[in-house]
C-alpha cells in the first residue's frame, strides 16, 4: 500500500481534469504549506508515468508542477528548519516540487523514496508507519505506537483506573465503606433527637427524658468519632500503600523509558511528577476520598430525614441548591484553571531550582550566584502571583458560597416560622429541621470543594497516567530474541539516524566488526560519534538500514540481553549514593568481595581504594563527590571489567584526567579491551594508536577506515587531525 | 624555552599555525565583498577576484533576536562551510537584500503567533485556534509544561503534538491574545 491520503472532492476533480491515468493514482500526499512557506494547501499526486503538484490560490486549486517521471533524478528531501522541500532534478535544473512542515517530514521522507523507485520503474516499497495516526472518533493526533485517544479516554475511566490499584485492598475497602456509612448515620442522630427533645420536654416543660435524650446523644455522636477515627486510621494505611504501588510503578515505567524521554525533559520537572503528583494521589486516596463520601452519604442522609420530617419545609431548605450548584460549577472551571497553572508554575520553579543546585560549581567558578538568583526571583515571582491567584480566587469563593448556602437557614425560618404559627407543623420538627440546615453546610461545601479535589486529583493521575502511558520507545519486539551468548559482530548496513526524524546524523554508515576488534572512532565534534555508540547500546533505533549484532537485527535482540553483554566506560561516570563496593558490582550485584576487589586491581583501582579508610565500604555521594575524576574512571573500569561484557564501549573515557592516571588508566583499559569487541571514542589520537582499525566520521557518513600508519600515510582527514592535535600539544608543552 | 626556539624556527609548522589561524579567523562579507545571482532555481555566490560558490544557503545566527543580523553564508555539505558572515542585511542593495531573504525564507518555518482566539482544553490536551503571520492554524499541544517553553523573558514557543513550531512574543499580542497565554503560563 503506497501513500494515499484521502483526497477531498477539489483535488479529485483536479487530478481528473489534469492527470492522465487519473484512476490510477499511486501517492498522494498533502501538505499544509505553499511554496512561500504560507499555511494552506498543497497536493502532491502521482502516477506510474506522471507527478503533479497541486496548490491553493485565490481561485482555488491549480496545477503547480506536472512532469513526466522519467525526467525526474535525484528525488529528495531538503530538510530545513521547521520544514523542507521535496525537490528534485528536473532536466539539470533543481525544482522544489513541493514545500512541507516538520509535522510532514515522515511521510514526504517516504513520499520521496517511493517517488524515486517509480521514477525508475521499480515497484516501490509501502511505509505503513509514514501516515500519522489520528483517532477515528475525534481527529486528536495519537502518540506514537498507540492506539489510545487520550481525548476520548472519559473521566470517569480514570478513576475506575486509579481504583484498580486498590483492588488488592478489596476487604479493607469494604470495611472502611461500612465504618463511613456506620459513622455517617450516627452523625444525624443528635439532630433528631432535637425534636423529641423539643417537643416531649422543653415544650411541656417535663424533664423526665432530659437525661436519657442527652445520654443518647453523647452515645450516638462519641461512636460516631471513635468510628470515624477507625476509618481514617485504616483508610490511610490503605491509601498509602494504593499510593506506594502507583508510585512503584510510575518509576518503573521511567526506568524503562528511552534515553531520548530524558533528552527532552528536565529532570526536575520529572521528578515533580514522581513526588508531587502522587502526593497528591496520596492525599486524595489516604483521606480526601474518606471524608468525600462521608460527607455525600450525610448531604443524602440529612435530605432525607429533612424530608421524611416535613418535606414541605424540607424542600423549601433546599431551594438556594440550585443556585449553589450552578454558582460552583463556574467557578471550579476558573478554579481548576488557575490550580493548574500554580502547578506548571511551581514545576518550572522546580526545574530552574534544580539546575542551578546541580551546576553550583560552575555557577560559583563563574561568579554567577546574583544572576542566578535572578533567574529564581523571576520564577519565584511568576510562582507566587499564580499562588496568590488561587488563594484569592479561593478566598472569593468559599464566602460567597458560605453566604449563598447560609440562606437556606433564613428561608426555613420564615416558612417554617409561619407553618409553626399556622400549627401544621411543630415546634420541635422546626428546630430539627434548623439543625439538619445548619448541617447541611458542611457537606454542600464539601461537594463544592469535590469538584475542585477531583480536578486536582484527575490532573495529577492524568499526568501520572500520561508518563505510565508513554510507550516504551524501543520495547522488546514481540517474538524478541534470546541471545544470551552474545560474541560481539557488529554490522552496520545502510544506517541513517537522527534524534529528530528531520535532521540524519549518519547517512548511510555501512561498518562490519568482527569479534574481539577494537574501533577507534574519530571525527570532530558532531561528526556522529557518539551517535554510533548510542545506537550500539540501542538508546536509538536506525531509521533506514539495519544494525545487526551477531547477524541479528538489534531491535530484535531482548534488550535484557544486548544490556547485559555491552559495557560502557563513559567520560563522566556516575556513581550511585552507596559503597565503593556496590558501584563496581552495579551490574553483578552477586558479585563475590573477591571478584569485587580483583576488578579494582585490574582496572588499577584497587591501590587508592584501599587507602581510604573505610576501603571498599566507603561511601560516595552524589555523583560520587569526594572522589577525583581519574578515580570515578577507574572505579568505571572496574565497573565494566566485572560486568565482563562481549561489547565495549569507552566514551571519551580518558579525557578528564591527568597524565599520570591517564597512564594508570590506559594500562587498566589496556586489560579491559582484550578479547572484546571494542568501540573507543577518545579526543586525544594518540590514545588510539592501538585499535585495529580507525573508522574517521565526517558529517555523519565514514570518510576514512583504517590503521592509524595505514591513515597516516594516506594524509587525509585523520592525518590533519593528528597534525592539529600535535600542534596543539607542542603549544601546550611552551605553554606549560 | 628551548622548544619555543624550536618551534620558531620550523617554517613548516609556522605555516601551520598559519592556516589554523585563517581557519579559526572570521570573515565579516561587507558590501562589494561578494555578489549573489539566482541562476535555474539555485542560488550562486561570487567572491570577485577569488571563487565562486554554484549553490549558497543562509543561516540565521541568532534567528529570534537579530532575523535580518549575522547572517552566516554558507557552503559545501549541509551547509558545513562558512563562506562569511555579514553583519546587517540592511547594509546591502535590494538585489542582494531580496535573494537572502528568500533563501531565509526557504530555510525558517517558524510561525509567529498573531492572533489567539480560542483555546479549548481536551482531555489530554489543548486545542489552540489562533493566527499566525503564515496563516491561521488550530494546533494540539499536550503536555504544558513540555509544549510551552520559555526562550526569554516574554517570549515563548508553542510546540505541537506534531512536532510543529510556533513563536509567541508577548508584547506583540494583544491584551486579549496575551490573556489566554497568561492563562496557562
Amino acid at each position: 500500500m503506497l501513500l494515499k491520503e484521502d483526497m477531498p472532492e477539489s483535488v479529485l476533480s483536479e487530478a481528473k481534469r489534469s492527470l492522465d491515468g487519473y484512476d490510477d493514482i499511486r501517492i498522494a500526499v498533502s501538505s499544509e504549506l505553499d511554496i512561500d512557506g504560507k499555511l494552506s494547501e498543497s497536493w502532491l499526486l502521482a502516477t506510474d508515468k506522471r507527478v503533479m503538484v497541486l496548490g491553493r490560490n485565490c481561485e482555488g486549486l491549480s496545477v503547480l508542477h506536472d512532469y513526466e517521471l522519467a525526467r525526474l533524478k535525484e528525488i529528495g528531501l531538503d530538510g530545513q528548519v521547521g520544514n523542507g522541500f521535496l525537490a528534485a532534478l528536473v532536466d539539470g535544473h533543481r525544482v522544489d516540487l513541493i514545500r512541507y512542515s516538520n509535522a510532514e517530514a515522515r511521510k514526504f521522507g517516504a513520499a520521496a523514496k517511493q517517488l524515486e523507485a517509480l521514477s525508475k520503474g521499480e515497484e516501490p516499497k509501502p511505509d505503513p508507519e509514514a501516515l500519522p495516526k489520528r483517532c477515528p472518533k475525534c481527529n486528536f493526533p495519537l502518540e506514537p505506537g498507540s492506539n489510545v485517544c487520550a481525548n476520548c479516554v472519559k473521566r470517569g475511566q480514570v478513576i475506575l483506573r486509579l481504583l484498580t490499584y486498590a483492588k488488592p485492598y478489596r476487604r479493607t475497602g469494604m470495611l472502611v465503606m461500612f465504618l463511613l456509612l456506620s459513622s455517617s448515620a450516627l452523625d444525624l442522630v443528635p439532630a433528631y433527637l432535637v425534636r423529641t427533645l423539643v417537643n416531649k420536654v422543653l415544650v411541656p416543660h417535663n424533664g423526665r427524658l432530659l437525661p436519657y435524650l442527652v445520654l443518647a446523644q453523647l452515645g450516638a455522636g462519641g461512636l460516631g468519632v471513635a468510628l470515624s477515627i477507625t476509618q481514617l486510621r485504616v483508610g490511610a494505611w490503605m491509601g498509602a500503600r494504593i499510593v506506594h504501588t502507583v508510585r512503584m510503578s510510575l518509576c518503573q515505567h521511567l526506568e524503562r523509558l528511552s534515553v531520548s524521554y530524558f533528552d527532552k525533559r528536565q529532570t526536575g520537572a520529572v521528578m515533580a511528577r514522581v513526588s508531587q503528583d502522587t502526593s497528591e494521589l496520596q492525599g486524595f486516596l489516604a483521606s480526601d476520598i474518606y471524608f468525600f463520601v462521608n460527607q455525600i452519604c450525610k448531604l443524602v442522609g440529612i435530605l432525607t430525614v429533612m424530608l421524611a420530617i416535613n418535606w414541605k419545609v424540607g424542600l423549601v431548605a433546599l431551594i438556594p441548591v440550585p443556585l449553589t450548584s450552578l454558582f460552583t460549577t463556574r467557578v471550579m472551571k476558573g478554579l481548576r484553571r488557575v490550580y493548574r497553572r500554580l502547578w506548571h508554575r511551581r514545576s518550572r520553579f522546580g526545574a530552574i531550582l534544580n539546575d542551578s543546585l546541580s551546576g553550583v560549581r560552575t555557577v560559583k567558578a563563574f561568579a554567577q550566584e546574583e544572576r542566578e538568583a535572578d533567574r529564581l526571583k523571576r520564577r519565584s515571582g511568576a510562582l507566587m502571583t499564580a499562588a496568590a491567584e488561587a488563594e484569592a480566587t479561593w478566598g472569593t469563593l468559599i464566602p460567597s458560597l458560605v453566604f449563598v448556602m447560609g440562606s437556606g437557614s433564613f428561608i426555613v425560618w420564615w416558612y417554617g416560622g409561619l407553618q409553626v404559627v399556622q400549627r401544621h407543623m411543630d415546634l420541635g420538627s422546626l428546630m430539627s429541621i434548623l439543625a439538619y440546615v445548619g448541617m447541611l453546610q458542611g457537606p454542600l461545601q464539601i461537594v463544592v470543594r469535590l469538584s475542585d479535589w477531583m480536578g486536582r486529583v484527575l490532573a495529577a493521575a492524568e499526568r501520572v497516567f500520561e508518563v505510565m502511558d508513554t510507550p516504551l520507545e524501543q520495547p522488546d519486539a514481540e517474538q524478541a530474541v534470546r541471545m544470551p551468548d552474545i560474541q560481539g559482530h557488529v554490522d552496520f548496513r545502510d544506517v541513517t539516524f537522527g534524534y529528530d526524524q528531520h535532521n540524519a546524523v549518519l547517512h548511510n554508515m555501512n561498518l562490519d566488526v568482527q569479534p574481539g576488534e577494537m574501533i577507534g572512532l574519530v571525527g570532530h565534534s558532531g561528526a556522529g560519534k557518539s551517535t554510533t555508540i548510542n545506537l550500539i547500546c540501542r538508546f536509538y533505533s536506525a531509521q533506514d538500514g539495519e544494525l545487526l549484532i551477531d547477524g541479528v537485527n538489534i531491535k530484535e535482540i531482548k534488550l535484557s540481553d544486548l544490556r547485559s553483554r555491552i559495557g560502557i566506560v563513559p567520560q563522566e561516570p556516575y556513581l550511585f549514593v552507596g559503597t565503593i563496593a556496590e558501584n563496581i558490582a552495579y551490574s553483578r550485584p552477586d558479585a563475590s568481595i573477591e571478584e569485587i576487589i580483583r576488578a579494582a586491581k585490574a582496572a588499577n583501582a584497587h591501590e587508592f581504594v584501599c587507602n581510604f579508610p573505610d576501603g571498599y565500604e566507603t561511601q560516595v555521594g552524589e555523583r560520587g563527590q569526594g572522589l577525583s575524576g581519574g578515580e570515578k574512571q577507574r572505579i568505571a573500569i572496574a565497573r565494566a571489567i566485572l560486568h565482563d561484557p562481549r561489547i565495549l564501549i569507552l566514551d571519551e573515557a580518558t579525557s578528564s584526567i591527568d597524565t599520570e592516571t591517564e597512564q594508570q588508566i590506559q594500562e587498566a583499559l589496556a586489560r579491559l579491551v582484550k578479547n572484546r569487541t571494542t568501540f573507543a571514542i577518545a579526543h586525544r589520537l594518540s590514545t588510539l594508536r592501538h585499535a585495529d582499525r580507525l573508522v574517521v566520521l565526517e558529517h555523519g557518513k565514514i570518510a576514512e577506515v583504517g590503521t592509524h600508519d595505514e591513515l597516516v600515510d594516506k594524509k587525509g582527514t585523520y592525518y590533519k587531525l593528528v597534525e592539529i592535535q600535535t600542534e596543539l600539544s607542542r603549544i601546550k608543552a611552551v605553554d606549560g | 624555552m628551548i622548544e619555543e626556539k624550536q618551534l620558531t624556527t620550523d617554517e613548516a609548522s609556522a605555516a601551520r599555525e598559519k592556516a589554523a589561524d585563517e581557519a579559526a579567523a572570521l570573515r565579516y562579507l561587507e558590501p562589494g565583498d561578494f555578489e549573489v545571482f539566482e541562476l535555474d532555481g539555485a542560488y550562486r555566490l561570487t567572491l570577485p577576484h577569488d571563487r565562486s560558490y554554484l549553490k549558497f544557503a543562509a543561516h540565521r545566527t541568532y534567528p529570534l533576536s537579530h532575523p535580518e543580523k549575522y547572517i552566516s553564508l554558507r557552503s559545501g555539505i549541509n551547509g558545513m562551510e562558512e563562506i562569511g558572515i555579514i553583519r546587517d542585511l540592511r547594509q546591502f542593495d535590494k538585489r542582494t537584500q531580496h535573494i537572502i531573504r528568500q533563501l531565509l525564507d526557504r530555510r525558517y518555518f517558524t510561525p509567529r503567533v498573531t492572533k489567539i482566539i480560542g483555546t479549548k482544553e481536551r482531555y489530554g490536551g489543548m486545542v489552540w485556534n489562533m493566527e499566525t503571520d503564515r496563516g491561521a492554524k488550530t494546533i494540539v499541544t499536550k503536555g504544558l509544561h513540555e509544549a510551552l517553553s520559555e526562550n526569554s523573558v516574554g517570549c515563548y514557543f508553542i510546540t505541537d503534538v506534531e512536532g510543529n513550531r510556533y513563536e509567541v512574543v508577548m508584547e506583540e499580542l494583544s491584551q486579549e491574545s496575551a490573556a489566554w497565554i497568561q492563562r496557562v503560563i
